[in-house]
């Protein structure tokens, strides 16, 4: 089974709980503070995934990370989880997934806008609108910034990308420049 | 008792004109004839041998040039690659069995021939001998001795009569006269004409014998002939050879035109596709330039409102679904 998938279970499984709970927002937050807290001491993997290390004394070292991160009992048992299932690596993923199973529930889409120079409100808000239209959910946007596309921009939606971008055009130009060539 | 007297005088004198009569009538005319047979005779062996020492010239002649031919043939054979080798190999083989089994055949037909007029000739000279002694002396003898027994009566009567006077010198003249008389007679009667009859039994041998000749020649001249037709066959056969080759060859030489038109074609083809390779490449490079070109000029161009422009074409046009 691939990574992501893999992931995506753990994280619909986690989520399915939340809802359960009513707290699923309150996991996903708690979950993107242990996947920052991790992001931030990559040596916290290194020692929890090491074998010498007996099972119950990494479990000891997640439970008190959660215990100051105030995290609630249901994610110190899904790190400690995921420490006994040797998939502690999965965390950062297992964030992304159950952020989208977030945005699912909440009708919400995030889409990455790509442009060589900022674009402006209304043109941003031009995006979401449209997007919105397309997908019937509300979109939530984040910028960045690449100078490369020279013009135009590239909207990542998911595994979509929505290339409007001068440097594709120039690409589909040299295409047919090239075309019949032969 | 026989003793030495006169009388052996008259005796030797009667034998001695015998001899000189004898030699004039009897031996010279048969030594004649055997001598003439004898040539004869011997010509016929010598002729015979003749035709056997053409022949075997001939023979000689005919592998010499057989051995030409086949020299030739080899020549030919590695100046043409190896497939016209094979094929004129085998025709030349034939040939070459072909003109062995005529030769063969010619040869057991001459030899046949030769020894035929041989024995024809080897088995009639003793019976012709042995008859002319047996019918001369009622006995066999050497043909030279023959002559010399009539001899023999007279000796031993002269012998018995010894003893007596002039009146036995007498019976002895008229015993001597008639002898002469007698041989003569037998001579005229009975020798000359079985000589002369023997004679033309020989002359018909030999008549024979050149029929036998003239036929060994007649064979001789046929055997010459097939060796004539031999040669052209082998010529022929030399000529089918340099044909088929030559046609091997064209034929070689065509599928060697089929590859070189193929290589050149596979050459034409080749040489196109690099010349559309080269051409795309071409293209490319200006496609390339013109893109960075025209990149660049957009680069400096760009406006805000061009890439507002810009953004919301592109919104109209999208479509997700």
């Amino acid at each position: 089974m691939r990574k992501g998938s893999i992931a995506r279970r753990y994280a619909q499984a986690l989520i399915d709980i939340g809802r359960e709970d009513n707290a699923h927002e309150r996991y996903g937050h708690e979950l993107r503070e242990l996947v920052a807290v991790f992001k931030g001491n990559p040596l916290l993997y290194k020692i929890l995934m090491n074998p010498m290390y007996n099972l119950d004394e990494r479990k000891a070292v997640t439970d008190k990370l959660c215990d100051n991160l105030g995290a609630s009992e249901i994610i110190k048992k899904f790190v400690g989880l995921l420490v006994e299932r040797r998939n502690l690596r999965l965390l950062e993923e297992i964030g992304s997934a159950y952020a989208r199973l977030e945005d699912d529930l909440a009708g919400r889409v995030r889409a990455e806008v790509h442009a060589p120079d900022e674009l402006g409100e209304a043109l941003l808000q031009a995006i979401r609108e449209r997007l919105k239209k397309e997908t019937n959910k509300d979109v939530v946007l984040s910028f960045r910034k690449r100078p490369e596309l020279i013009g135009g921009f590239v909207v990542r939606m998911d595994n979509l990308v929505l290339d409007g971008s001068i440097k594709a055009q120039l690409e589909n130009m040299k295409e047919k420049l090239l075309e019949g060539a032969g | 008792m026989i003793s030495v007297d006169h009388t052996f005088i008259y005796q030797m004198v009667a034998f001695l004109v015998l001899l000189v009569i004898l030699n004039r009538l009897l031996f010279k005319p048969v030594l004649k004839v055997l001598e003439e047979r004898r040539e004869r005779t011997e010509g016929r062996f010598e002729h015979a041998a003749g035709i056997e020492e053409e022949i075997r010239a001939g023979s000689e002649e005919y592998q010499k040039r057989l051995r030409e031919v086949e020299a030739k043939a080899q020549e030919e054979r590695a100046a043409i690659r190896q497939e016209a080798y094979e094929r004129q190999k085998d025709v030349v083989e034939q040939a070459r069995k072909e003109a062995q089994d005529e030769l063969s055949k010619i040869r057991a037909e001459i030899e046949d021939s030769k020894q035929a007029a041989l024995s024809a000739l080897k088995q009639e000279t003793p019976r012709i001998s042995k008859s002319i002694a047996e019918k001369m002396l009622e006995r066999a003898l050497p043909a030279v001795l023959v002559v010399l027994l009539p001899l023999v009566p007279l000796i031993s009567y002269a012998s018995e009569e010894g003893g007596h006077g002039g009146s036995g010198m007498t019976w002895k003249i008229i015993n001597f006269v008639l002898l002469v008389v007698g041989v003569y007679i037998i001579w005229k009667k009975s020798l000359k004409s079985m000589l002369e009859r023997r004679a033309d039994e020989i002359k018909k041998k030999m008549a024979e014998a050149e029929t036998r000749k003239a036929e060994a020649e007649a064979k001789l001249k046929e055997y010459k002939e097939k060796i004539g037709r031999l040669e052209a066959r082998l010529r022929e056969i030399q000529e089918e050879i340099r044909r088929d080759a030559e046609l091997e060859k064209e034929k070689i030489l065509d599928e060697a035109r089929q590859i070189a038109e193929k290589l050149r074609e596979q050459a034409r083809f080749t040489a196109a596709q690099e010349i559309k390779k080269a051409r795309l490449e071409i293209r490319k490079e200006v496609a390339d330039l013109a893109v960075e070109v025209a990149q660049e000029l957009i680069r400096k161009e760009i406006r805000p409102e061009d890439q507002d422009r810009i953004v919301r074409t592109y919104l109209e046009k999208l479509r997700l679904h």
